[in-house]
């Protein structure tokens, strides 16, 4: 700054500031115009590069906006820091008048020293004269009016700084006017990096949804695409790209029949358009896509799943009908089943994932809104109507979520009760005036209501017709009821109500507390037959014998009396008219004078001819004899006393008649009553035999026991001793054995390898399989199957065993090729007493597969081996052998251990031996075998029983017509498929096998279900049920073995489980009636034991076992 | 090398755990391509590597080995169904039609950088492909290859449909390499009689050349990539290089104390023309254990004249494994080292154990010929 000159003139030093202001405002501008102008340059050179190169190479996004960044920043910066700055230069009078003087060419520094001398005459201490300064200063200010300072702009830079400018500016603007698109989309991606705006291209997509969508979970979602173009033919593929968890994924879309109008129209129509549309069926989490369709991209897409309201921890709270008894009853109800009777009030509890708003419960019957009970909701109905029912529920922030939960409402049918009659037959024979214990058991599910006795006279056509029943007796009981009843009632078969020789019908009638109509139920009817006196009869030696025939001629004589009364009441006035009245009524008394008289002797003669001992029995027959003949019997005199004066038909007479036919009847009932209660009396000594014989039965039970117990002690003893032995022998060196422990080893072990045979795998065998290979599936047309029949050789002519060992030098293989020779073969005569033993190859040989024939030939023999006797001595060893044999294989039909591949074996009549082999063959015997079938049927030719093992065969291509059901062994996990032997296939089966066993698996384990159901409620009733329990467990070892995929015995399971089933059934049918017969043909003794069991005392240390029982009977069993 | 070394450690630690699938393309030769993720179901892929029946060896070739597998013509002809005329007789009758037959040889290219060109035993090989429906689902298909295809009769050889090519995904094959070999010498064991190397991963045994008895040298050749266990057999006795290394299992369990007992007992159990049969050593883990068999045929055999005098043995190393309590012998987990013969009566030569001859690595890219010496320990 030049400071204030003191006294020299001050206008020269104000011209001379002044310029020098100037020239600082003129270098100030002319350095930022130039700045200005170059930034304004760079920058857009910056931004058509950025442009260029986005639109040439489609940078990513991350590069993009880096350089977005940078560029910006980099601009932002040199506008702040550089083209800025020259506004906030410092430039003092010196650097002015230094500029201005450089740039205007003066030299001679004027201004310069000027400025600097003013400078120091300012500060006082200055040398020299102020005249000169003030000369110079002068002369400054002269020259600084003088000076044109236009010069100061930097012309030339400021024109080249501007061309650039406009350069770039033009070349930015005819970027931009040629290629708008391009430069839009450079634009918009620069400021959109993350944006996932794609680089333009020819060919536009679009998509809908677009940008970002929200979807319920589990919702459907479709996506529209539309591929347009300006020109040319629209692209015929569009590729949906997902970016999921586990990476990108791309599919195809299908073309659309008609391009989606909305997205058509947001393309403005285009000339050429494809539309293509893709469906999830089933959104459940947020994902990203764009749509790509030819050279274009669509903007991404977000797709934002909006969880749905669902219910968490439902439980079902169930309140049966009030007649049940039954409190309601909470439980988890994951599955929504709601099984309960009709009219229970069922409450669906529950909570929610996300907070809601409201719901509706919908089923069978209507809807009903949810309730809200704090976090929980709930929703209650009655249940009448079965039929699936459905939640809907709406949250807070509007998700709807239809059928939320859906359940299914079943009814529980509330069974009629069940009543029948315990007694053992339904044909009761009874006396007239005896008395039938008609026993009866009630039982209900839920309660009894009432149980009536009723009877009426049977209808030998229709005796459960409802009219005309009589009810003898009823009990009722209040809800809930008892579930169960036993009642016992004696029916007094009076004769006044019960005719002699009827027939009379008695049921029981039980109703439950259900509600509705026909909610009785019927036992089946109890025929009691009242037995007329000829009927009626006692055993042969019956001390009542006599006193019976007495009663019985008393009845007859009664019964004439009886006639004659009623036939002189029916023709009275004949016999008033005649005058015989009086003789008639006069017989007739007589009669009962004869009745009452005979009476008096029977009863003195009752009471005399038994002994005292029955003083008991007979009493009651003493007495009513006496009442009959004090009372009936002598009124039935005394009434007609003077009959002979009776003579009129008048009312008297008629009276006269009646009263005495009345009493007639009452003396002719309790007569036969009496011949009623006689063949009770007689009775009881039966029942006294009875008794005998069932405590004879108790004696021969006990000496059965007896003698079982016996047994088990020896068998007992024999094994101990079996045990002891082998503990000896086991103590003994081998080489001190003698010929008997040996003898005895044998047995054990015989025993043991019987037990074995079919579990026991040869260690060896599979290590030595030879490699097979089973590319050729085919299978032989025909077999010619050729039966011989072999005189077997005489025992003395057969072979002693014999070890054939063979090593290596001594084998040889064929290896043919083509198979060129057929040489004859035959059976052996002779057993197979050779065992073949071969050691392993060094080397290792591929088998040719040579053409075999169309037809394949076997000659089929009786069997001369024996399996039981085919020890270890005869039978070959595996061997790892394998050959393609034609020349060699011939002659004497007879086993081996090289496996061949030409299948010129045949069945031959020798055992197959126990050894491994593989090879191509036809069917042959069953053995260890795990070479290729190559023969189009099998029969079944029988064999050895093989283990189930797992050999390298494969699972071939073929099905083999299987007709054999021989249970010959197990599978070996490959092969072709056949059928299954009648007992089931053990090992691995076909894997189209395995399927279906797998979709069995399913079926049985709802059975199961329904099974573990019935045996809750056999449980529930106190019905047998350990066969149920046992068929359960049957069931899931079947499940286990489906799931497995193990076909194992399963016909058998399934038999055997279904004769657990039918026993199940059984049980629960018959139980009522064993639990009868138990009762009834128990020892007496053992009868009362039970009896009195209950009142007596709990026997020492059983306390606690009888408190849980009798807990467990009281407590309800669900 | 850097790719070599990647590739041998990439092997060597895919033993470990089997590769459940790789991506991969299949064509067929009718033009098919599919392309998805391939598997061989069960067992490994088994190659017969050589031309005819005899000479040539089976070579198990683990999926996570493979680079790529062609499959070619080999045979081709065109057979006349037909049937031997009469029981006994060699005069063939031929039935009406024609039908092609085919036999494929295979040429495997490993990525270690080896070529094994022979014929592939029969094998179903598995591809699954994303399903285009549901993204998150999976196609499967499933092709036979096979060494001989037949057709029906009446067509013809270009209508029988094979995989011509399988090739898998990622992992750049090495640089052609052949087989490796071993050599070295043996000192102070005595007259080197015969030597061989046991494959560990492979499991089989390979027989070497004596070069030179007296000095002691040898070689054993046509070794793949592998880990060997190396047994020589001289006048004065065995010795076995059983290192502690076994086949790679993934959860392997160690061996226990009385493992080899129960190995003993089982063996004891086996019926075979060696009716003397013991266990010399068990190495590894109950997986894979590596058992030393010794066997000797002592009863009379066939020819036993042609002995004269003399006993076979053999000493083999048998693979056996443990399932849950009981020791089984692998299927193909024989293999032989030795066979000799012994005088009969006489004392036969010891067999001993020399852990410092195993766990040699053999990787033939990276070193075709590995110099495997030793010297006697002192006794």
């Amino acid at each position: 700054m030049i400071q204030k000159l003191g006294t020299p003139s001050e206008a020269p030093a104000g011209a001379l500031r002044g310029t020098l202001a100037r020239a600082r405002r003129i270098w100030r501008m002319s350095a930022g115009i130039c700045r200005a102008l170059l930034w304004f340059a760079a920058t857009l050179a910056a931004l058509l590069v950025l442009a260029l190169a986005d639109n040439l190479f489609d940078l990513p996004s991350v590069l993009r906006l880096g350089l977005g960044v940078l560029a910006a920043g980099a601009s932002m910066g040199a506008l702040c820091a550089w083209v800025a700055r020259p506004a906030f230069w410092r430039i003092n009078d010196q650097a002015a008048a230094v500029y201005l003087e450089q740039k205007l060419g003066q030299r001679d520094n004027l201004l310069i020293n000027a400025v600097q001398l003013n400078a120091r005459t300012a500060s006082a201490s200055v040398g020299g004269s102020n005249e000169m300064i003030r000369q110079i200063v002068m002369d400054a200010g002269t020259r600084a009016r003088e000076l044109a300072l236009g010069g100061l702009w930097e012309r030339r830079r400021l024109r080249i700084v501007a061309g650039a400018s406009a350069g770039a500016l033009g070349a930015l603007a005819l970027y931009a006017s040629v290629w708008p698109d391009y430069a839009a989309n450079a634009l918009w991606r620069y400021t959109q990096p993350l944006a996932g705006i794609p680089r333009i291209s020819r060919t536009r997509v679009l998509a809908r949804p677009a940008e970002r969508v929200e979807v319920l979970a589990g919702e459907r979602l479709t996506v529209h695409g539309l591929a347009a173009m300006r020109e040319g033919e629209a692209p015929r593929e569009m590729a949906l790209c997902v970016e999921l968890p586990e990476g990108p994924r791309r599919i195809p879309m299908s073309p659309a029949p008609q391009p989606n109008a909305e997205l058509i129209a947001a393309a403005g129509s285009p000339a050429h358009a494809a539309g293509f549309v893709y469906d999830f069926p089933n959104v459940n989490e947020s994902f990203r896509f764009t749509l790509e369709s030819g050279d274009g991209v669509s903007l991404p897409c977000e797709v934002q799943v909006r969880a749905k309201p669902r219910p968490t921890e439902p439980e079902l709270e169930l309140a049966p009908p009030a007649y049940t008894g039954l409190e309601a009853q909470t439980e988890p109800a994951p599955a929504g089943l709601v099984h309960a009777l009709p009219g229970t009030r069922a409450t669906l509890r529950f909570g929610a994932s996300i907070p809601l708003k409201e719901g509706e419960w919908a089923g069978p019957g209507g809807r009903a809104p949810l309730q809200a009970a704090g976090a929980r909701w709930s929703v209650a109905w009655n249940v009448e109507q079965e039929g699936a029912y459905a939640l809907t529920l709406v949250s807070k922030d509007g998700a709807r979520a239809e059928r939320a939960f859906e359940g299914q409402i079943l009814l529980r049918a509330d069974a009629r009760p069940a009543v029948y009659f315990e007694n053992k037959s339904p044909n009761v024979p009874a006396l007239p005036g005896g008395t039938v214990p008609l026993a009866l058991r009630a039982q209900d599910d839920y309660g009894l209501k009432s149980i009536r006795l009723v009877a009426r006279r049977a209808d030998e056509r229709n005796p459960q017709e409802s009219a005309g029943w009589t009810l003898l007796k009823q009990w009722s009981f209040p809800v809930p009821g008892e579930k169960s009843i036993a009642e016992v009632y004696a029916l007094k078969l009076d004769p006044a109500q019960f005719v002699v020789g009827a027939a009379y019908a008695v049921v029981a009638e039980a109703a439950d507390h259900a509600p509705g109509a026909d909610r009785v139920t019927r036992s089946a009817p109890l025929i009691v037959r009242i037995l007329t006196p000829e009927q009626m009869g006692l055993q042969a030696d019956s001390p009542f014998r006599t006193v019976f025939e007495q009663i019985q001629k008393l009845i007859e004589l009664q019964t004439q009396a009886r006639g004659k009364t009623v036939t002189v009441g029916e023709f009275l006035e004949e016999v008033a008219k005649s005058g015989a009245l009086g003789k008639r009524l006069a017989s007739i008394r007589d009669d009962q004078s004869v009745i009452r008289n005979e009476t008096a002797k029977l009863t003195a003669q009752v009471e005399s001819a038994f002994p005292k001992e029955r003083a008991a029995q007979t009493a009651p027959l003493v007495r009513e004899l006496r009442a009959l003949h004090d009372g009936p019997m002598d009124r039935a005199v005394q009434r007609l006393v003077g009959g002979e004066q009776v003579s009129g038909a008048g009312a008297t007479t008629i009276d006269l008649l009646q009263t005495e036919r009345e009493l007639q009847d009452e003396i002719l009932n309790r007569l036969t009553a009496l011949l009623g209660s006689l063949g009770d009396l007689d009775r009881e000594p039966t029942k006294a035999k009875i008794d005998l014989k069932d405590e004879q039965a108790g004696k021969r039970l006990r000496e059965k026991l007896e003698a079982t117990q016996d047994k088990l002690k020896d068998f007992l003893d024999q094994q101990k001793k079996v045990l002891e032995s082998t503990e000896e022998l086991a103590k003994k060196n081998p080489d001190d054995l003698t010929e008997e422990d040996k003898k005895k080893l044998g047995e054990l072990a015989q025993a043991e390898a019987d037990w074995a045979k079919y579990f026991r795998e040869a260690f060896t065998d599979l290590s030595k399989v030879p490699d097979q290979d089973f590319s050729n599936s085919g299978l032989a047309e025909e077999f010619n199957e050729v039966f011989q029949e072999i005189q077997k050789a005489s025992e003395a002519l057969q072979n002693k065993k014999t070890e054939i060992a063979v090593r290596n030098e001594e084998a040889g293989l064929e290896l043919a090729k083509q198979l060129e020779t057929n040489l004859e073969k035959w059976l052996p005569d002779t057993k197979d007493t050779e065992k073949w033993s071969m050691e392993e190859p060094q080397g290792e040989f591929d088998v040719p597969l040579a053409d075999l024939p169309k037809e394949l030939e076997d000659i089929i023999g009786e069997l001369l081996d024996d399996a039981e006797e085919m020890a270890d001595d005869v039978e070959d060893v595996s061997s790892s052998f394998m050959d393609s044999m034609d020349k060699g294989a011939g002659w004497d039909a007879a086993d081996g251990n090289i496996s061949n591949m030409s299948a010129k074996g045949v069945t031959g009549n020798r055992l197959p031996n126990e050894h491994e082999v593989g090879g191509r063959s036809g069917e042959g015997r069953g053995g260890k075998s795990s070479g290729q079938f190559v023969e189009q049927t099998a029969d079944g030719k029988g064999g050895r029983q093989t283990p189930s093992r797992v050999t390298p065969d494969p699972f071939e291509a073929g099905q083999v017509d299987d007709k054999s059901q021989d249970a010959v062994g197990g599978a070996t996990g490959g092969g072709k498929e056949s059928g299954v032997a009648g007992q089931g296939l053990r090992g691995e089966p076909p894997p189209e096998t395995k399927e279906k066993l797998q979709r069995l698996q399913g079926q049985q384990a709802q059975l199961r279900q329904q099974a573990e159901k019935i045996q809750t409620q056999l449980k529930a009733y106190h019905l047998p049920s350990s066969d149920m329990a046992e068929a359960i467990r049957r069931m899931n070892k079947i499940e286990e073995q489906l799931q497995a995929g193990r076909g194992f015995n399963l016909r058998q399971a399934h038999s055997q489980l279904l004769d657990q089933l039918k026993d199940a059934k059984q049980a629960v049918g018959y139980k009522a009636e064993i639990d009868l017969e138990r009762s009834r043909e128990l020892p007496k003794h053992v009868r009362e034991k039970i009896l009195s069991g209950m009142q007596a005392p709990s026997p020492q240390g059983y306390q606690d076992l009888l408190e849980a029982y009798y807990k467990a009977l009281v407590e309800t069993d669900e | 090398m850097k790719v070599r070394v990647a590739v041998l450690l990439l092997l060597l630690a895919a033993f470990a755990r089997g590769a459940e699938r790789r991506a991969g393309t299949i064509r067929l030769s009718n033009g098919q391509e599919h392309k998805g993720e391939i598997w061989f179901q069960g067992s490994e892929p088994r190659i017969y590597e050589g031309e005819g029946a005899a000479g040539g060896r089976f070579v198990n070739v683990k999926l996570e080995e493979f680079a790529s597998l062609t499959f070619f013509i080999r045979t081709q002809s065109t057979e006349r169904p037909w049937r031997f005329k009469n029981a006994g007789s060699d005069e063939k009758e031929f039935l009406p039609g024609e039908y092609p037959v085919v036999e494929l040889g295979v040429e495997a290219r490993l990525l270690s950088g080896q070529t094994l060109k022979g014929h592939l035993l029969n094998k179903p090989v598995y591809i699954r492909t994303p399903d285009g429906e549901n993204p998150m689902d999976y196609l499967e298909q499933k092709f036979h290859l096979k060494f001989q295809m037949q057709g029906e009769v009446g067509q013809k050889a270009a209508d029988l449909v094979y995989v011509k090519e399988i090739v898998f995904d990622g992992g750049e094959a090495a640089p052609e390499a052949g087989n490796g070999v071993l050599t070295g010498t043996l000192k102070g064991f005595g007259a080197l009689q015969q030597v061989a190397a046991y494959g560990i991963d492979r499991m089989r045994a390979y027989e070497g050349k004596v070069l030179d008895a007296a000095q002691g040298t040898y070689r054993i050749e046509r070794l793949p990539p592998d880990r060997y266990d190396f047994a020589l057999l001289t006048d004065r006795g065995i010795w076995v290089g059983l290192s502690e290394q076994a086949a790679t299992a993934a959860d392997a369990r160690p061996l226990e104390a009385g493992d080899e007992a129960a190995i003993a007992a089982t063996l004891a159990k086996f019926d075979d023309f060696f009716d003397v049969q013991g266990v010399i050593a068990v190495r590894g883990h109950r997986e894979a254990a590596k058992v030393v068999v010794h066997q000797r045929r002592v009863k009379e055999q066939h020819d036993e004249a042609g002995l004269k005098g003399q006993e076979l043995n053999r000493l083999d190393i048998w693979t056996w494994h443990m399932r849950t309590t009981e020791w089984h012998i692998n299927p193909r987990g024989r293999a032989n080292l030795f066979r000799y013969f012994e005088p009969r009566g006489g004392q036969p030569r010891p067999i001993r154990l020399l852990p410092a001859l195993g766990g040699c690595v053999l990787d033939p890219a990276r070193e075709p010929e590995k110099q495997w010496s030793a010297d006697a320990p002192k006794e």
